[in-house]
């Protein structure tokens, strides 16, 4: 488009032209692209546009076209995808205008003013050179007295740019000194559980969110995607209109279940118990899809009752396991000088082979080379070893949960778990839409674990429609660990899990041995706000840390309770490039503008710290995204589809995953990669998320199979009920993802300020109603704040939504009283297996 | 011709991200929003009507309903809200506008205007949105303007450019080939207040 303006004048000669484009516009979801904006070069009046991205982590990843007047972002504007379906962005996208240039936006480096408290908020503004100098020598002098594992790096998933987010160049710094990356907590739980029947890691579990045209039901379980991801909503409503089911399974009646089918109200926690319940009906009434077990599932493979492992080349006969050992010791003799990643790799490139039960012969063959492989039974190979099938071993296991009992602890009617059971079973495709209300819980992943195991059972996954939505991430990853390898590398500790960073500063011991930790450094991260029982980080880890360094935008909670505050550029104010959440591409940010007052971006400040450190080897003067780029696309899977900062520069917008005009179903775009490609009934060898050193052992024998365990809090037989009767969830909203946007003044004018939500006979009992100061509270804290009826929240139920600052409650923060206990397997927060009481505030 | 708008009440899930674009194209002031997201439920934003579980709760977005027989034209005494011959938009002028607020006294649709009592404020200090939306101006009464500059440019309304649900469609719903004409005869909708005998410009699909 010209840069010419069109007057008032001009426009009665254009609406001939309009009216024409009008019929041009009849596409089968409303064709946005015909009335595009431009997206490129310049705009009207001079604009000019710039390509970028929305960055944070909520579940969508939007291409963004910057509009920039006189050097100033005066508008952000939805920008095409090749697939017109995921174009689009939320009121969050578009007002971030207003965090560019918020009011608040911390414009320089601050220092804590000595000799006040951490938290009184007297600030010192310092200058950059002073700010890097002092936080370089508290890391020397750290460094010095405690080593370098004194030093932890705190990233949450404030940003998502490679070189400039949650993996950036900070990590490059920790390898350098051999401090430690802390593990970020959350979300952890839902992948895991999935895993130990998908193997598909912490991430790679779902499938793209257009698969769900090809579903013939689609069960919302506990999410609520109409506020937190309406771009796969969007898919599931055009889905709809098509005919697919679409049922709601929550305790809440969310936005989503209103618009939902079905909706299945459940009590909080108890999720997993009824998954496996309708696992167990499943086999019972012989719903189970044969095909999908005998042909994709390890259902027949053979488990020791000696080593509880599958009977493998790897176990078995002894000439076998003899040749696996030596071949084993010979690699990691081989690849030990290149670490215990290149070890593990090597070992597990060793091809393995399973065996089954051939009912064709009566005897023990390689999966593959059995005619008739047996799916149930118990075996006995000739040296004796007793056997019984993976399918036979999780029949017995799942035998015990009844649906009688799932509607005990669901509070549905028992007829209704087993009619839903029946549907679900016969249903063509089911897409399970997923992300993390499941997962928030300390039995989080049983939860997810257990509903894997119904859908292998159903044959609901690996074909199209069928499978889990709702976290679709990217199959490409670039060289990361590339940026963080350098010829000053020490050792990068990437395995302590941040929620347990209370404890270890608290008592300076990690699994009861000494661990001195005395210094922080958080980015994209706002932990004070995020970290379930907040009182675990103002009251254990701040007082017994030496010094706190928080970069950010704003004064968050965190910035709030540091030494040294860094303002940090926006994403607007940076070159950088992001992989997309649900959707297929991978998406360039150009810098539309330059960095606001004296921030910096966090490659920059990596570098300047870096420097002061003395890794000048590491950390080039001069270095920028032309320095990075090169070794991000360095790897692979980067030059298999050509990648490079150039062609991000041209193209803008590149499918990094999958193929344009398909939709990448998990387990059948690509195999699994589980062993011999098969979703796994039992799991051979169910490993921590995380091995820090805790100890499993007393758990280990019961990881293989599929079990339910109460939640902690949460569930309706747990004694706390009668001291704090009300289950506590953290919603998310519309207006925030996380902590951000909390404090845009726009959003504010829509949601002022944090409310506690509950059922009109809770309140009422409590003789409370709309507008009352409430006090929320348990044992772990409190928070004062205005009561909301709402009766989409069932009694029993309190719902404060996330991501609100301590600043905006009467007293106390909403993350006080949530769950800072994590489970020792996925290391996952557990927020919502919480309870809560409340009362009338009387000030 | 007649511009308007068709609205798909079982797409739209209320998310304000129209209400939010509008505000920064047209570089709204503080305050004032011309097309708001309004929960059809409960009393407050995103509660339901009913008792657990029995609730009840949709959205539906209010702005100028650009009528065809405007009742705040007909009241204005000094011609500064007009409909426009040529596409059927209730226009404001700004410069002609006394600020006596008869229009909004007349327009059944309550909320849909805003007048400024005092002098437009911003959280940010230069102009956002597009460069050609005019200046807000004190004592002015002011309303949704179908982006009359966008219209001009041959775009569409933000509001409905920016609909993640794709629930917003706008076009000439004189000329039977449109999208949104050819929307309201295939599906069945709803004008708000019809009784009211303005014959809104906006239908609600439902």
């Amino acid at each position: 488009m010209s840069g010419t303006t069109i007057t008032r004048r001009s426009f009665l000669k254009t609406t001939g032209i309009l009216a024409g484009a009008g019929c041009l516009a009849g596409g089968s979801y409303g064709a946005l692209s015909a009335f595009a904006e431009s997206q490129e070069g310049e705009g009207d009046g001079g604009e000019q546009l710039f390509n970028c991205n929305c960055r944070s982590n909520c579940m969508g990843s939007c291409r963004l076209i910057a509009h920039v007047r006189d050097g100033k972002l005066v508008k952000l504007a939805p920008g095409d995808y090749p697939e017109p379906g995921y174009t689009g962005c939320c009121l969050k996208g578009l007002s971030y205008v207003e965090r560019i240039y918020s009011p608040t936006r911390i414009q320089y480096p601050m220092r804590r003013v000595a000799g006040t408290e951490r938290g009184a908020g007297e600030w010192e503004r310092v200058s950059w050179d002073e700010a890097i100098t002092e936080i370089a020598g508290k890391m020397q002098e750290t460094i010095d007295a405690y080593g370098a594992s004194a030093i932890a790096f705190d990233a949450a998933s404030g940003n998502y740019g490679y070189i400039n987010g949650v993996y950036g160049l900070f990590p490059r710094l920790c390898a350098c000194l051999g401090a430690v990356k802390t593990a970020a907590c959350y979300d952890y739980a839902a992948g895991h559980g999935i895993d130990r029947v998908l193997g598909t890691g912490d991430w790679q579990y779902c499938n793209e969110p257009n698969s769900v045209m090809d579903s013939s039901m689609v069960v919302v379980w506990g999410t609520n995607p109409v506020f937190t991801h309406p771009h796969s909503w969007r898919w599931i409503q055009w889905a709809r209109e098509n005919g697919t089911k679409v049922v709601t399974i929550d305790p809440i009646k969310s936005a989503t279940a209103h618009r939902s089918d079905e909706y299945i109200r459940v009590n909080p926690g108890h999720d997993g118990y009824l998954a496996l319940a309708m696992a167990n009906y499943v086999i019972k009434h012989d719903l189970v899809d044969w095909d999908f077990i005998k042909d994709r599932s390890n259902a027949a493979f053979l488990v020791r009752k000696d080593t509880k492992n599958h009977l493998a080349t790897t176990n078995w006969p002894p000439e076998a396991a003899q040749a696996y050992g030596a071949a084993v010791e010979q690699l990691t003799e081989q690849y030990s000088p290149m670490g215990p990643t290149a070890v593990a790799a090597a070992v597990a490139a060793i091809p393995v082979d399973y065996y089954v039960w051939d009912n064709a012969t009566n005897s023990i063959a390689l999966i593959d080379e059995a005619q008739d492989p047996a799916l149930e039974g118990t075996f006995t190979t000739p040296d004796g070893i007793e056997l019984e099938t993976s399918y036979s071993l999780l029949k017995k296991q799942l035998e015990q949960y009844t649906t009688a009992e799932a509607a005990r602890l669901t509070g549905l009617d028992e007829q209704f778990v087993v009619d839903f059971t029946e549907r679900f079973a016969a249903e063509d495709a089911v897409s399970v839409n997923i992300t993390y209300g499941l997962d928030h819980y300390l039995n989080g992943y049983q939860n997810t674990w257990s509903i894997a195991i119904l859908m292998a059972l159903t044959g609901n996954l690996a074909k199209p429609g069928a499978g889990f939505t709702g976290v679709f991430t990217t199959r490409w990853s670039p060289e990361t660990l590339g940026l963080w390898v350098t010829p000053e590398y020490k050792v990068l500790n990437a395995v302590i899990p941040f929620g347990i960073m209370p404890e270890i500063v608290a008592t300076q011991t990690l699994n009861g041995q000494p661990f001195p930790m005395k210094v922080m450094i958080s980015h994209c991260s706002n932990p004070v706000s995020n970290l379930g029982g907040q009182r675990e980080f103002l009251d254990r880890l701040l007082p017994n840390l030496d010094y706190y360094v928080v970069i950010d935008m704003e004064m968050t909670d965190s910035a709030r309770y540091a030494d040294m505050v860094l303002p940090a550029s926006s994403w607007y104010e940076v070159e950088d490039i992001r992989a997309g959440y649900n959707n297929p591409y991978s998406i360039y940010q150009e810098k539309a503008i330059e960095p606001m007052y004296e921030s910096k971006c966090d490659s920059e400040i990596a570098g300047l710290l870096g420097r002061a450190l003395g890794f000048e080897a590491s950390f080039p003067e001069g270095e920028d995204i032309n320095t990075w780029a090169p070794i991000l696309f360095s790897n692979e899977a980067s030059k298999a589809q050509n990648l490079s900062l150039e062609r991000f520069r041209e193209e803008k917008v590149i499918q990094t995953t999958g193929t344009p005009g398909e939709s990448f179903i998990t387990g059948m775009t690509k195999p699994f990669t589980t062993e011999k490609g098969r979703v796994r009934l039992y799991t051979d060898k169910p490993k921590p998320r995380l091995n820090y050193g805790q100890d499993l052992s007393a758990r280990v024998d019961n990881e293989h199979l599929v079990y339910y365990r109460e939640p902690e809090e949460a569930g309706i037989d747990n004694p706390l009920a009668e001291k704090y009767p009300l289950v506590y969830l953290q919603e998310h909203s519309r207006f925030r993802v996380h902590t951000q946007w909390g404090v845009v003044p726009l959003l504010r004018e829509l949601d002022p300020e944090p409310v506690a939500k509950v059922n009109g006979r809770d309140a009422a009992e409590r003789g409370v109603t709309t507008g009352d100061i409430v006090e929320v509270y348990n044992d772990r804290g409190h928070c004062v704040v205005k009561c909301l009826v709402d009766e989409s929240i069932a009694p029993g139920v309190l719902s404060i939504p996330k991501g609100w600052q301590r600043e905006q409650f009467i007293e106390g923060g909403y993350q006080e009283m949530s769950q800072p206990g994590m489970d020792p397997y996925p290391s996952a927060a557990s927020f919502y297996d919480a309870r809560v009481n409340f009362r009338k505030w009387e000030g | 011709m007649r511009y308007g708008f068709a609205i798909d009440t079982k797409r739209c899930i209320g998310c304000h991200t129209c209400s939010v674009a509008c505000r920064i194209e047209n570089n709204l002031p503080t305050g004032v929003w011309w097309n708001r997201a309004l929960t059809d439920g409960g009393e407050h934003m995103d509660t339901p009507a009913g008792e657990f579980p029995n609730v009840s709760m949709s959205y539906v977005t209010v702005a100028c309903q650009h009528c065809e027989n405007p009742a705040c034209v007909k009241v204005c005494p000094v011609g500064a809200t007009y409909k426009d011959p040529e596409t059927g938009v209730v226009r404001q002028d700004y410069d002609k506008c006394i600020g006596c607020r008869m229009c909004m006294g007349a327009c059944p649709y309550t909320g849909v205007r805003s007048f400024n009592w005092e002098e437009p404020q911003h959280v940010i200090d230069f102009p956002v949105g597009d460069a050609e939306v005019p200046e807000h101006q004190k004592h002015v009464v002011e309303k949704c303007t179908m982006c009359w500059h966008r219209l001009a440019k041959g775009e569409q309304p933000m509001c409905v450019t920016t609909c993640l649900a794709r629930a917003r469609f706008w076009g000439d719903l004189d000329d039977p080939s449109s999208e949104v004409a050819t929307l309201v005869r295939e599906r069945s909708s709803k004008q708000l207040l019809a009784e009211e005998g303005t014959n809104p410009s906006v239908y609600y699909l439902v």
